[in-house]
């Protein structure tokens, strides 16, 4: 117990070691991330020591920017179950590390709908208060309370479901199913309760029509679905972008001619496997008739440092099983290219392909002099036959870091689908509203064509209204398979749904006042410095998460590698 | 990665050297914008910061809190008060009814209720709006709470004047996630000021604008301050928790009509207990035509509205 | 440039961007975006003691009017402007138009059992004295009760009569009223017409139903139309009444 304890205090005290360290792009970006939390801490320190009238709020409009944002990040924190879904639902395993980041993501999101709340409070010196047990908490008849449960509650499951995945893999132990596939599967649901009840905070006010509808709940889910998922591609493509190895130029890539073709083999033995078997111990399970049956198709060979095992693009069908030193995997995509991984004594490379017939998806280079058992597709099944083998193959397979284009466009379909339905849900809305237009219409009225002269929303929401019917046309369209395309969708989709959703929702929700009074609102410098504040520390968060958690899924910094430096990047 | 003229262990030095001073400086900078907490004004202690719900504190700690804030009133304001914890009358619960025939929309109540009641002049807080109404609509969105002509009433209108409502299904007691404010069993809801964490979650459920945010601290002139206080009612509150209307829970629990009753001119205002057959608003809801402001919103409210003819 | 000299000048920039902003949040102003101090205006007539005074109440205080308090409109120590009619009278001006006192205390002119000379005009119609020019008649409709006698007596000015002739002291008059208003009295001893002070609960003390010319002037019953207090104060520039419009 003690050892784990030790164990686990030293991982947590490399990865903030790890979390100091890269190149000046990495420091401006964090600093500017610091700097304007710093911003942010010193607007919320005014407004805590002279209360929220340093707010843009009034009596009329109570709720503003900061329940706004709460909304929204609450949305992104779903982002999570909308990779799980299809990964543990559907296997498809293109989005297999895609839930890391996810999931990461969804930590960051709650933390900062938290922080949210916590700037809303008038006195956030009682928050104790609304702790169940300690404070007076009221159960179930206050929706906030539910807010309270499903929001840590979420927050609890998904810091330990990354945390243990990152943790299992940092010490090269794959993760043990039912350590964490019922909380994943208990996440799916709870993400889905968490905006929900969130929803259920507005649709449960009698006095506000325009949040007491019942489509508000549904709507929530569409276009968290619409965010989420378009926040991931996003990161997705800067975290490939930042972790390719520079322009195509500089790429150190050494030419075809050095193949390891030349290089001699022999054909490989018993006393082999037995050496493999002290870095990949499920090996010494398997007996000596089955490994016997997998000679025919071995051999050893020894490549030197920046010669290549295996080509991207080929359909060679060869496996490689580390003895000693070190391979790295790189992918070119996009006249980039990326280390996809870092493997070492005891690991396999190159399985894929042999195993599925398909064409290698990225190249091995050696990183210092190796030796390798190169085995056939064939013997390498021979070896599979044997369960212990088959399950840690299978597992390191589906392991892998794998940001491919395919896995990017199985999240444009999610996205896809997602705006359909939410830009139908508005319309259904936006029919109940202008067609009776009962008195109930009067915030519709507001918000999408001001009210006696007032229209400080009008432009608001028609720049949603564009960005997301913009977002759906490309989306629905081929031309969004390219890349670029489909960033400009994420970015219109994500701004018009933190519009609609946030201020969209939140503001025109309390005009007119229920005495019928349109006092409008806008939010102060202070309370944007105290909002730029809480994105800046998000952003920050999931920078140092994705820090640590890339190198720990690429292999490079695991509990036997003491190696924590960052991978190279162009200087 | 380093140049030629200098050692890689020099280089990785200076690296160092220059992420402590980055981080230094940060830290530094983040304690620096921590500046503006120095106009804290006993905001909380620890003994603040512990105290319990009203409804959990024994009757010694009762009357110490009670002590406690006469002591802060002292303190902050320079008055002696009398701070009370009157507890609801048996067989009492109370019952508000207005003639909008009546209401010539003055405004004395509101400003009445503002100085019982102990309310911030500045920020404006006040529990009482009156609209004046178009004839021919009810339609509250064309009312208006800022007219200011020579004279009232003016032609073609009348007047309605809005306050808590004591709702019997109060959407602002269901919403509260830390139960600071609950119905007494005399009808009144009030709200725990010390208690109340400022979420304004009952604000925005309160379908009559009735609640207030104290959105900073509260100010009144010494020579206004009203001395007979009670704990969950006039007593002075602190910045960023909810206040509303409690029927003036200081006069109406000692057996007094509240404060917007007596100064009504025109008698526009009954307050009564509802258990009573022959108090006046037992009277009006059995031989008046009395309605509900937004009934449909199902909240039950014990304020009623009536018409004379 | 390499990759060490770039990071270390990023990192120095930083440094220099931190230590600034230390002296700006030190010396910086603390207070926020806060919306200025407003300085409440005074709410005039808000107590009880500015009502009218009824009748019976004149009577007993002998026409001392000192519970009112002229102080809530006017500022202490400042002449108030009189105005004057043609006659030269001083005409009330039309705040006080709800004061009894300013027209109906008869012991503040007329001694008790004083004669008075009645003076008629060619169409055998009263002729109202200047004095008692001032309150305009208009109790009724239609004008039909504006003849005075209808409710005094010539010969006892200190007593009114009903239109049967039952006769009253002039602080009994609500009885007179009531021989008209049968079901304003009824809500009245009810407490469900006209003002109540003091307690609701009977036991707990006094309580005081306010008599007919507590409210209404006998000779001008409607309500005369008064100056509102202040409308409510909204300091955020977006809200309806910007704070610079305000008084």
């Amino acid at each position: 117990m003690s050892a784990h304890l030790r164990d686990f205090s030293r991982f947590l005290w490399r990865s903030c070691r790890l979390a100091t360290e890269g190149d000046w792009r990495y420091y401006a970006w964090i600093g500017l991330l610091f700097l304007a939390t710093v911003l942010g801490v010193n607007a919320y320190a005014k407004q805590f020591a002279q209360g929220l009238a340093t707010s843009g709020m009034n009596d009329h409009v109570a709720w503003g920017v900061y329940i706004a944002n709460f909304t929204f990040m609450v949305g992104v924190a779903d982002a999570a179950v909308m990779l799980v879904i299809p990964v543990y639902l559907y296997k498809r395993e293109e989005l297999q590390d895609f839930v890391i980041f996810g999931i990461l993501l969804a930590v960051v999101a709650i933390l900062m709908s938290l922080a949210f709340v916590m700037v809303d409070l008038g006195r956030p010196d009682r928050f104790w208060h609304m702790i169940p047990g300690i404070g007076k908490f009221n159960f179930p008849a206050s929706l906030l309370s539910w807010d309270v449960i499903v929001l840590n509650g979420y927050l609890a499951m998904n810091i330990y479901i990354c945390g243990y995945l990152l943790y299992r893999r940092y010490r090269g132990q794959p993760p043990v199913g039912w350590h964490y596939i019922p909380w994943i599967f208990l996440s799916i649901f709870w993400a889905v309760a968490i905006h929900t009840v969130t929803a259920f905070l507005y649709v449960g006010l009698v006095g506000r029509p325009f949040w007491n509808n019942s489509i508000v709940g549904p709507r929530f889910i569409a276009s968290a679905f619409v965010s989420g998922p378009a926040i991931v591609i996003l990161a997705m493509q800067m975290v490939r972008r930042v972790t390719a190895s520079g322009s195509a130029t500089e790429r150190q890539i050494p030419n075809r001619e050095a193949h390891l073709a030349d290089h001699s083999s022999r054909p490989a033995t018993l006393e082999d496997f037995k050496a493999l078997a002290k870095f990949l111990p499920e090996l010494a399970h398997v007996p000596n008739e089955t490994l016997s049956k997998c000679l025919p198709g071995s051999a050893v060979v020894e490549a030197n440092e920046g010669e290549v095992l295996l080509w991207q693009g080929d359909t060679d069908r060869e496996a490689f099983f580390i003895l000693d030193g070190r391979v790295v995997v790189k992918r070119e995509e996009n006249q980039r290219e990326r280390v996809i991984r870092n493997v070492g004594p005891g690991e396999i490379c190159g399985e894929i392909s042999a195993l599925t017939g398909t064409a290698r998806t990225a190249t091995a280079v050696a990183e210092s002099p190796v030796k390798v058992i190169r085995m056939t597709a064939t013997a390498l099944r021979r070896l599979l036959q044997h369960p212990k083998m088959n399950q840690v193959v299978r597992t390191r397979m589906t392991e892998r870091l794998m940001i491919t284009d395919k896995a990017l466009l199985t999240l444009r379909s999610i996205v896809q689908v997602s705006i359909v339905v939410n830009v139908f849900l508005l319309m259904n809305e936006l029919f109940k509203e202008f067609y009776t237009d009962d008195l109930h219409a009067a915030s519709a009225h507001y918000l999408y064509f001001g009210l006696d002269g007032k229209t400080a929303l009008v432009p608001w929401i028609w720049t949603a209204v564009f960005c997301n019917l913009g977002a759906m046309a490309l989306l629905m369209l081929p031309v969004s398979r390219s890349l670029k395309v489909l960033d400009l969708a994420c970015v219109l989709a994500i701004v018009g749904v933190w519009i609609e959703k946030g201020m969209g929702l939140v503001v025109p929700g309390q005009i007119p006042s229920p005495l019928g009074e349109i006092v409008e609102y806008t939010p102060s410098f202070d309370e944007s410095l105290i909002c730029i504040g809480i994105w800046a520390f998000g952003l920050l968060c999931y920078t140092v998460a994705l820090r640590v958690a890339i190198p720990i899924l690429q292999g490079r910094f695991s509990a036997k590698n003491g190696d924590t430096k960052p991978i190279p990047t162009a200087g | 990665m380093s140049n030629s003229q200098e050692s890689p262990a020099r280089s990785s030095r200076r690296t160092f050297l220059a992420k402590s001073a980055a981080a230094a400086s940060g830290l530094a900078a983040m304690a620096a914008a921590l500046a503006p907490l120095r106009d804290l004004d006993d905001f909380t202690n620890v003994e603040e910061f512990l105290r319990k719900h009203y409804k959990e504190l024994t009757p010694d700690e009762l009357a110490q809190r009670l002590k406690i804030i006469e002591q802060k009133v002292k303190e902050r304001h320079d008055v002696e008060a009398e701070v009370k914890a009157l507890a609801p009358m048996d067989g009492v619960e109370f019952v508000y009814c207005l003639n909008l025939t009546r209401c010539i929309g003055c405004r004395k109540c509101v400003h009445a209720c503002v100085k019982e009641n102990n309310q911030s002049r500045s920020p404006e807080v006040q529990y009482i709006t009156v609209l004046k109404m178009p004839q021919g609509t009810f339609d509250l969105e064309k009312g208006d709470t800022e007219y200011q002509p020579a004279a009232v009433p003016e032609d073609g209108s009348f007047y309605m004047p809005v306050q808590c409502h004591q709702c019997r299904n109060a959407p602002c007691v269901q919403v509260c996630p830390v139960e600071a404010t609950w119905q007494e069993p005399d009808g009144i809801t009030v709200v725990d000021y010390d208690w109340c964490i400022g979420c304004r979650y009952c604000v925005a459920a309160c379908p009559y604008f009735a609640r207030r945010f104290n959105w900073k601290q509260p100010s009144i002139p010494k020579e206004e301050i009203n001395p007979d206080m009670s704990y969950l009612g006039n007593r002075p509150r602190p910045v960023g928790v909810v206040e509303k209307c409690h029927f003036c829970i200081q006069r109406t629990r000692t057996g007094r009509y509240p404060a917007c009753m007596e100064v009504c001119p025109t008698g526009s205002r009954k307050f009564g207990n509802i258990l009573d057959p022959e108090s006046e608003v037992s009277h009006i809801l059995r031989e008046k035509r009395v309605f509900v402001l937004k009934e449909e919103a199902g909240t039950q409210p014990r304020f009623y509205y009536y018409f004379d003819i | 440039m390499n990759g060490d000299r770039k990071a270390e000048i990023t990192l120095g920039g930083l440094t220099a961007a931190f230590v600034i902003l230390i002296p700006v949040f030190l010396l910086g102003r603390s207070a926020g975006d806060i919306p200025p101090e407003h300085v409440p205006m005074d709410a005039v007539f808000n107590t009880p003691t500015t009502v009218r005074l009824s009748a019976a109440e004149l009577i007993e205080s002998e026409g001392d009017t000192s519970g009112m308090d002229c102080y809530s409109c006017h500022t202490e120590g400042a002449v108030p402007t009189l105005h004057k009619d043609a006659n030269g009278l001083v005409a009330a001006s039309t705040n006080h138009l709800d004061l009894v006192y300013a027209r109906m205390n008869c012991a503040g002119c007329h001694k008790e059992s004083e004669e008075v000379d009645l003076e008629w005009d060619d169409n055998d119609n009263l002729i109202i004295p200047p004095h008692h020019k001032q309150p305009p008649m208009r109790h009724g409709r239609f004008g039909r009760n504006n003849d005075c006698f209808n409710c005094h007596i010539p010969d006892k000015l200190n007593k009114v009569r009903t239109r049967h002739g039952e006769e009253f002291e002039l602080k009994d008059s609500t009885q007179l009223c009531v021989s008209c208003h049968g079901t304003s009295y009824r809500e009245w001893i009810q407490g469900v017409h006209g003002r109540l002070n003091g307690h609701w609960d009977r036991e707990s003390g006094d309580f005081k139903r306010q008599d007919c010319t507590a409210c209404h002037d006998p000779h001008s019953p409607a309500f005369a139309a008064v100056k509102p207090a202040p409308k409510p104060y909204r300091p955020h520039p977006n809200s309806a009444s910007p704070g610079a419009e305000h008084p």
